[in-house]
């Protein structure tokens, strides 16, 4: 389970151009729940995914996972629990070595086998039983360049990739953001499959307020650095979009008008 | 060319593979340009020729003149991971350094071993006469070197390495220590690049202060030449090619070397080697240019 | 593709060994380290002596190559000139040496240039070498320069001498010079420049610290004398050399060797391995340099007056 004890990030501190992306974050999320994350730009989405994964040093507060305390902890020391895929297909994956390459190091996250072969027959083996989850036909294509695939590919390799290690948290980065609806819909497909069979803690970010909603248990909106709420159970089940997007300007101020338009688009 | 030329040219184009193979691992897999090779080069040399002169086994003295050279790439590494100097800009301050401490370590800058004891020794009175014994040692060591370094890149430290140079913030978030693998990687470059000018020394019977001057640009030569010629994924193959494009690269030297009934004069060595070898480097691309148009000759007629 | 390119090559290296049948010819290759005035000078003396004494492009094939300053190539150059199995190979400055010496084992090896043979492990012993291999030292006369210096330049304290420090040549040169220059009351200023574009700055860094600057037996400081001729004129400083080309160039006296005259002292060693006799048999040579050139004009320009002492034993006088 994650839990964030006033989360703070501050960029440049000091500097004119300091920036102060999340102003004290608290938040628990228990184990095996699976939270939807969304606000406007620049609202602190990704940099509380990025803060819990370890990539940005937190400036102020605790994180914990469980009763570990990983604030100081780099991201490769939290590798053991944390699993992630990115927005960019590009960013989760090697795009110079294949596909069997990439599942190889990614099997390897949370244990560095130093010198045993990093492939071979065995796991091979494993990587086709879940390429084949896929129905992409990459089951047959081990030595692909991962390159050559199209976003959508590359981002179910990556999905299964995060799996093929355990962890306790998964974080989804806007993870089909870049991808085109139908592709989208099968990775989150896939996702979901994944996270049912694994019991994951699990934060996604998303531009999209029908995932938002149609996905997880909980969802977060995060405005300015600041959780501004956090809906749940039978609130949430019986929360429509148009329901959402009122909120949202309520918690704004209502002088602030909404113009992000994937923000509406989202459905 | 005579084949004693031919063998002379084979065996440097051998020691100068390891070359290639440090090269291969710090710009193609770590994508960190090193310079620091130019000096390292040198550096195996003088610590395993100071070390013969004064009486210690070339064994060791060799494997000496390999830790010191690693020992160099730590050092660039570190001026690039601690103190966030470019990657480029750390190898040549570590380069320029080298210079001087190579001349200290030999206490002046030519020391010559023609009449020490050196790796070939044991071997020497066999009955192989030294100009095929010479290049086949070279060869046996370079192949078995070439072998395990290949090895070593499928392993998961190996793979992790790759991934440190493919894609950081991937490697990263599948648990890779970055900076470790960078100073072990640097290591291993610059040791097979002093192995490589150990093995030189003893072979032709000096270690001179300036002989490591241009490693860089053999390597990279040798690196593309070889990519070139014999593209492959697969790792071993990957660094045969890497001792193929070094061979390749000193037999277009030697060549240029016997230019002279062309009209060509001595100096214009460098001005031919560079041209055969990017001859060697527009040949496939010219043959692919080629073959695209005659596929699309024959599409075409086939429409018609 | 890998067909294709060995392919090519085996055209080439047909092409190479037939160019290379020739008639009944005495065959001597020949190799420097580097191409410049001084070195160039010998292999004209040595080509000259050879012409003097019957050869001639008819009966002589006479090679030259130039390891462009990389001791590498030097080692790929000693390969190719012994699988070429010439009657004799001659190397011209110490790498070069070393590279040729290690190559061959049946081949003659006559050296020239090399400043210290016996450090060089050239030899083993200078006056019966041994193996086959013998040639020509070029170690400098040091003491008698030093006294010209002062000769010119009698209140001469402290010397500037500006040397590549990755020379051995030079380096062995200036070891010496330090020595004898203490026992005559002179400070020696060490200016170091490891290549030709640092020896203007090297020279520049003597001026007002020293009240003149030698000029050694040094590849890179020879290829760039006239860096250090202008820094002369510029600080007003006497230059002065330890060859007699470099007179010519710009320096303002030197005592010492005419390169060319070191080619005829080592194409009569060539002659004489020619002539049948062993190379091992033949001691190593230590060239004689009597030159002593001046260069007047220059040393006006440069702020001094050459005695008439000097004067008048010059061999040499620039105009």
């Amino acid at each position: 389970m994650i839990r964030c004890e006033q989360l703070k990030v501050t960029f440049n501190p000091g500097l004119p151009s300091e920036k102060k992306a999340l102003r004290g974050i608290d938040l628990e999320i228990p184990q095996g729940e699976f939270v939807t994350v969304i606000g406007s730009n620049g609202a602190g989405k990704s940099t509380l995914l990025n803060a819990v994964a370890g990539d940005i040093p937190a400036s102020g507060g605790r994180i914990l996972f469980g009763d570990k305390d990983v604030t100081k902890t780099p991201a490769t020391g939290r590798t053991k629990e944390v699993a992630r895929v990115f927005q960019d297909p590009l960013a989760g994956t090697c795009a110079s070595m294949t596909i069997e390459e990439n599942m190889a190091l990614a099997y390897g996250r949370g244990s560095r086998g130093k010198l045993s072969f990093a492939l071979n027959d065995k796991l091979r083996k494993i990587f086709r039983e879940q390429l084949s989850r896929l129905n992409l036909g990459l089951e047959n294509r081990l030595d692909a360049e991962m390159g050559l695939l199209s976003g959508g590919q590359r981002q179910s390799v990556s999905l299964l990739m995060s799996a093929l290690q355990p962890s306790s948290i998964l974080l989804l980065d806007e993870h089909t953001a870049a991808l085109d609806p139908k592709t989208a819909a099968l990775i989150m497909d896939i996702s979901a499959q994944i996270i049912a069979g694994k019991q994951l803690t699990v934060m996604m970010v998303t531009h999209s307020m029908r995932q938002a909603l149609d996905f997880g248990s909980r969802t977060l909106m995060l405005h300015e650095g600041k959780i501004v709420f956090d809906l749940a159970g039978e609130d949430r089940s019986n929360y429509e979009i148009s329901d959402l997007l009122e909120l949202f300007a309520k918690a704004r101020g209502s002088d602030e008008a909404l113009d992000d338009d994937k923000l509406l688009l989202g459905s | 060319m005579s084949l004693f030329s031919f063998l002379g040219t084979l065996e440097i184009g051998l020691i100068f593979g390891l070359v290639a193979m440090g090269v291969y691992l710090t710009f193609r897999v770590l994508d960190f340009p090193d310079l620091t090779v130019d000096g390292s080069f040198t550096l195996g040399a003088a610590v395993a020729a100071t070390l013969i002169v004064s009486g210690v086994n070339a064994y060791p003295a060799t494997f000496a003149g390999c830790l010191a050279g690693a020992a160099a790439g730590v050092v660039t590494a570190w001026l690039n991971l601690r103190f966030n100097i470019l990657h480029l800009l750390a190898s040549i301050l570590t380069m320029t350094a080298l210079y001087t401490i190579n001349l200290r370590v030999m206490g002046k800058p030519n020391l010559a071993l023609i009449t020490d004891p050196t790796v070939l020794t044991p071997f020497e009175g066999l009955g192989l006469a030294n100009i095929y014994l010479k290049p086949i040692f070279v060869g046996v060591w370079v192949i078995v070197v070439g072998v395990l370094f290949a090895l070593f890149l499928k392993t998961q430290y190996g793979l992790a390495m790759r991934a440190v140079g493919a894609n950081k913030r991937m490697a990263q978030a599948n648990g890779i220590v970055v900076k470790e693998k960078v100073y072990v990687g640097l290591a291993l470059s610059n040791g097979l690049v002093a192995l490589a000018g150990a093995l030189f020394a003893q072979t032709n019977g000096f270690a001179d202060s300036t002989m490591g001057i241009g490693t860089i640009v053999v390597g990279l030569a040798a690196v593309i030449v070889g990519e070139t010629l014999l593209s492959s994924r697969k790792m071993l193959m990957i660094i045969f090619s890497c001792i193929v494009g070094s061979i390749l690269y000193r037999l277009a030297m030697g060549f240029a070397l016997n230019a002279d009934f062309l009209g060509f004069n001595a100096s214009d060595l460098n001005l031919i080697t560079a041209l055969l070898v990017g001859l060697a480097l527009v040949l496939p691309q010219l043959r692919k240019e080629w073959k695209a148009k005659q596929a699309a000759i024959k599409a075409n007629g086939g429409d018609a | 593709m890998k067909f294709s390119t060995f392919a090519k090559a085996a055209a080439l290296a047909a092409g190479v060994i037939c160019a290379n049948v020739q008639a009944e010819q005495t065959y001597i290759a020949t190799t420097a380290i580097v191409e410049h005035p001084a070195l160039d000078s010998v292999r004209a003396g040595i080509k000259d002596t050879l012409m003097e004494n019957g050869y001639t492009d008819e009966n002589l094939k006479f090679t030259f190559e130039s390891a462009q300053g990389s001791p590498v190539t030097a080692a790929q150059i000693a390969r190719k000139m012994v699988g070429n199995s010439p009657d004799l190979i001659i190397a011209i400055a110490t790498p070069s040496a070393q590279a040729a010496v290690s190559a061959s084992e049946d081949i003659p090896v006559i050296f020239s240039v090399v400043t210290d043979p016996l450090g060089a492990k050239l030899v083993s012993n200078l006056e019966k070498p041994g193996s086959n291999v013998t040639g020509l030292s070029d170690m400098l006369p040091l003491a008698q320069q030093l006294e010209l210096l002062q000769e010119i330049m009698p209140n001469l304290k402290t010397l500037g001498v500006p040397y590549n420090p990755g020379e051995p040549n030079a380096v062995s040169s200036v070891e010496a010079l330090k020595i004898i220059a203490k026992e005559k009351g002179i400070k020696i200023i060490e200016a170091p420049a490891s290549k030709t574009s640092d020896v203007a700055l090297a020279s520049q860094k003597l001026i007002g610290s020293a009240d003149a600057i030698y000029c050694p037996i040094d590849n890179t400081i020879i290829s760039a004398l006239e860096a250090v001729v202008k820094t002369g004129i510029d600080g007003q400083i006497p230059v002065f050399a330890a060859d007699t080309d470099s007179v010519a160039r710009g320096a303002i006296a030197a005592l010492g060797f005419n390169y060319y005259d070191l080619g005829k002292q080592t194409g009569e060693l060539v002659l004489r391995v020619l002539n049948g006799e062993k190379a091992g048999d033949i001691p190593v040579k230590f060239a004689k340099g009597t030159d002593l050139a001046i260069n007047p004009k220059m040393a006006a320009r440069m702020g001094i007056e050459i005695p008439a002492s000097v004067t008048e034993r010059a061999t040499q006088i620039i105009e």
